[in-house]
């Protein structure tokens, strides 16, 4: 197991270089920092010149990507061009917590109805339920995040607002915390999630109902369920014990997986609901040629996607002795 | 800050004036009572003032990059660093209450000496201090001039270069010394640093980044972060007449119209200043207040006669015969019209303000005219064989021009699909191809890889400073390294000259004189054709606040005079 382990981190080297020189090529070919320099005619060329300078900009592209990648491997994110020499990493450091706050309350949640909804539908095959809960699923698979996103600000924001007379709107539609808010509030940040995470889960839910409704379907026509009915138990026992139980097995290591993802997938709902996370990080990046700040979010972002999915798989092994035979 | 701050002020700059015939700020008829000064009826002073800020600066040095965005002057820099001259709300510059008096030839203020020197004397008001009680004197100029110069990866030494010394031995009086006549003098030194916080070093890149810890403003700052700005009044400013009326004013990022006009409406923000999104006139309902009038970017065509994929020459008589085919009345209709009603067409010469005296109808001559675009291609050969069809010139080169612009931009691909339309019946082609921002301004424009035509916005200034643009040494080509800024490749070597005299003439008579000049020149070679000018616009709920619409057309941003609003009582 611990050879299979670094195996598969030693496998992920080269793919964050590659990455790496991938992102930066992009970053330099997209944008530069102060680039509508060049058109303002109040600022000359020569301080447009010493400008780059300052930055490093002049210098040939492996040049300054070799130097960011000595950096690196240091534990050095650099500096950012944009923010005047700042730091890297708090920057990264405080949207990364902000998009796993997000993301871990967004897939606790939707596990929880998912599962919830899927095994109802599944035990339920064929019923009224089943249909809504199907029907419901297609629609939030279909429902693209960021109509979702404006949909629900709306709604909550603006409509049912107007309708009870509230200003401002019981969910805040935007931010991290309330305008003026100084100091830590924890109900103030809470409803700050809701919606963001809301929209997220929304379609969550729906990824993981279908599983769970598969999976489960799938369980309770195999041998070991036939065999537990016929040993006696009860009919809750050996749905739950022994149905749910090995049907979460798909829909947890999905979960492990959409983590990897979600914590750079994030952009849409992030630039909706003007979430401070890793995906406005990114994007303001992107937009400013900040490569150092553009290498640092890509980094980990790719880095967290591959633990997770090794995650995941270990975790599928552990749940399911099958696979962890097979593997030896 | 000195002229970074002045530059970026010009560059975020200006708008009309708007009290001008024919761009009067539209407001909104529920808001028409409202805008202006505060209503004492239903409004009261103290209370949290919250505001939207479309664009949040990543940091807030004021002289180095991070100062390289308008916003971080309208949110942040404005608000508490003092200025020698600014702005008025004709955006005329007049003497702030900083000044004894503004500089003039008059009161021996602007002398050009013998020798070719030109000395400004500036006489500081005594009564002004900083937040932190320590007086403000020609101390603080001498140090903004030289941080303005000597500041790792400062952003612009436009006109402080020029500066060969500053006297400041007397506290109150400072007598600056230029090596030669310098007519945009009063956009120098538009945001004073404080030596006593800021020095001795007068490299400054690593201080202020976060945090504006002195001000010599209406505010202080209470907290900068990237979710938040908190201001509160500066209760020892000088100027009492703009000691403010709220007790804190709290700005929020929000990135986008959408968002903005969203966080208007649920009541989670007062008032914004978003960019003018289409369909503002039906959007904007209920208990919203909005206002328009012209602002900081004026857009038109730029036709670049060195363009490498011209398949002919961009003569004169082409340029001119293109914009005869433009009927520029419904382009701005299509552009601007669900914005504000009736978009009057822009008729300055490319990059001079956009307002006032400068701005004259040179280009008014440019209305439709398909006798007049026949006479012109004619002189110089072209012919149209098949009477629908192209005109087509003795090489056998039909008349298609390549047009770029900002690809998914919507409102230019609506312009450019009318001017297809438009241009069709009278013989002229158009082959659209269009770049993301990045390529196109960052990588063609520089390096006059574009067009021959493209269209975009460009910030015009309140001063008429426009050598740069039209300085033949100035187009880009291998040989200066694409540094030029000449990006219509335009060669008029008396165009050239006027320009430079124009910076050089402190004169405001004989500097107006020239621009006129220097304006009509440009109408009759039309290295650019102005379509309009861009409006700005601010949104407020007129239930929570009132103040907002003073200063819509400012370079100063909509929210420069929120020191003269008052939110209402719950």
């Amino acid at each position: 197991m611990t050879r299979y382990v670094l195996r598969r981190i030693a496998t992920m080297v080269p793919i964050l270089l590659a990455i790496s020189i991938a992102v930066f090529w992009a970053a330099n070919r997209i944008a530069r920092p102060g680039g509508d320099l060049a058109i303002n005619p109040r600022v000359s060329p020569a301080d447009r010149a010493d400008y780059f300078e300052s930055l490093g900009l002049n210098d040939p592209f492996f040049v300054r990507y070799l130097s960011w990648l000595g950096d690196f491997v240091r534990g050095d994110l650099g500096t950012s061009l944009v923010r005047n020499g700042s730091d890297v990493w708090p920057f990264v450091r405080t949207a990364l917590a902000n998009t796993l706050v997000l993301v871990s309350l967004a897939v606790v949640l939707s596990l929880a109805a998912g599962i919830t909804i899927g095994a109802i539908s599944a035990i339920r095959r064929g019923s009224f339920t089943d249909y809504v809960a199907t029907t419901v699923s297609f629609l939030g698979i279909s429902i693209p995040v960021f109509w979702l996103g404006l949909m629900l600000q709306l709604f909550f924001g603006l409509y049912l607002a107007n309708w009870l007379g509230i200003t401002p709107p019981l969910l805040p539609t935007a931010g991290l915390y309330s305008p003026g808010q100084q100091g830590f509030d924890l109900v103030d940040r809470l409803r700050h999630l809701v919606l963001p995470a809301m929209t997220l889960s929304l379609q969550l839910v729906a990824v993981y109902s279908r599983y769970m409704r598969a999976s489960l379907l799938d369980v309770m026509s195999s041998d070991h369920i036939r065999a537990a009915r016929g040993r006696g138990l009860r009919e809750r026992t050996v749905v739950v014990r022994h149905g749910v139980r090995n049907a979460l097995i798909p829909v947890t290591t999905q979960a492990a997986v959409d983590m990897g993802q979600l914590v750079g997938g994030l952009i849409v709902t992030e630039q909706v609901f003007q979430y401070p996370g890793m995906g406005r990080l990114f994007v303001n990046a992107m937009v400013g040629g900040d490569y150092p700040m553009l290498l640092a979010t890509t980094m980990i972002v790719a880095a967290a996607v591959m633990l997770l999915n090794l995650a995941a798989d270990l975790f599928y092994g552990v749940l399911d002795p099958r696979i962890r035979r097979g593997s030896r | 800050m000195t002229a970074t701050l002045a530059v970026l002020l010009l560059m975020a700059a200006c708008g009309s004036d708007t009290s001008t015939e024919g761009s009067a700020p539209e407001t909104t008829a529920s808001a028409a009572d409202d805008a202006g000064a505060p209503d004492e009826g239903d409004s009261s002073s103290g209370g949290t003032l919250v505001l939207a800020v479309e664009q949040w600066p990543e940091c807030v040095n004021p002289v180095t990059s991070c100062a390289n965005a308008t916003w971080t002057i309208w949110s942040v820099l404005i608000h508490y660093l003092p200025r020698l001259m600014e702005l008025d709300q004709t955006n005329t510059y007049v003497a702030s209450s900083l000044l004894v008096e503004e500089p003039t030839v008059a009161n021996g203020g602007l002398v050009t000496a013998d020798d070719g020197t030109f000395m400004l004397t500036y006489r500081l008001n005594p009564d002004a201090t900083w937040s932190d009680g320590t007086p403000i004197t020609s101390t603080d100029v001498w140090f903004s001039w030289r941080a303005g110069l000597d500041t790792t990866g400062t952003l612009s030494t436009i006109g402080l270069d020029l500066i060969t010394d500053i006297d400041h031995s007397d506290p109150h009086t400072a007598v600056i010394t230029f090596s030669e006549p310098y007519a945009p003098w009063p956009t120098l030194f538009s945001g004073l640093l404080p030596a006593h916080e800021l020095g001795p070093d007068t490299d400054i890149a690593d201080k202020w980044n976060d945090e504006i810890t002195v001000s010599g403003g209406p505010w202080i700052q209470e907290e900068w972060n990237q979710e938040q700005h908190i201001l509160v009044p500066n209760r020892s400013y000088w100027d009492a007449e703009r000691i403010p009326l709220v007790d804190r004013v709290v700005m929020v990022p929000r990135q986008d119209t959408d968002s903005q006009l969203l966080a208007v409406q649920t009541g989670e923000v007062m008032a914004a200043f978003p960019q003018p999104f289409p369909g503002a006139r039906e959007r904007i309902t209920g208990d919203l207040a909005h206002q328009v009038a012209e602002g900081t970017y004026m857009e038109g065509l730029w036709i670049n006669q060195d363009a490498p994929d011209r398949r002919f020459d961009m003569t004169r008589n082409v340029r001119q015969a293109v914009a005869y085919a433009l009927d520029r009345e419904r382009i701005a209709e299509i552009a601007l019209g669900t914005i504000t009603a009736d978009p009057p067409v822009l008729q300055c010469t490319g990059w001079n303000p956009g307002f006032g005296p400068w701005c004259q109808d040179d280009f008014a001559r440019y209305t439709q005219d398909a006798a007049k675009v026949a006479e012109l291609l004619e002189a110089e050969g072209w012919t149209r064989p098949d009477p629908d069809g192209l005109w087509v010139n003795a090489e056998g080169e039909e008349l298609v021009l390549a047009w770029n612009t900002v690809a998914s931009n919507k409102r230019r691909e609506d312009v450019q699909a009318l001017v297809v339309d438009m241009t069709a019946p009278l013989g002229i082609g158009w082959e659209i191809i269009n770049y993301d921002p990045g390529e196109l301004f960052q990588n063609r424009l520089p390096a006059l890889n574009y067009g021959p035509v493209a269209l975009f916005a460009n910030s015009t200034n309140p001063d008429p400073s426009v050598a740069n643009l039209y300085d033949i040494d100035g187009i880009p080509t291998e040989e200066n390294e694409y540094t030029g800024q000449n990006f219509t490749a335009y060669r008029n070597q008396q165009a050239s000259d006027l320009a430079f005299a124009i910076d050089a003439e402190v004169d405001p008579d004989a500097r107006l004189e020239l621009v006129h000049e220097l304006s009509q020149i440009l109408a009759a070679d039309v290295p650019w054709i102005p379509l309009y000018m861009l409006p700005n616009m601010i949104i407020w709920d007129i239930t929570a606040v009132s103040g907002p619409g003073a200063y819509v057309s400012s370079p100063y941003g909509g929210f420069f005079d929120i020191f003269d609003w008052t939110v209402h009582p719950n």
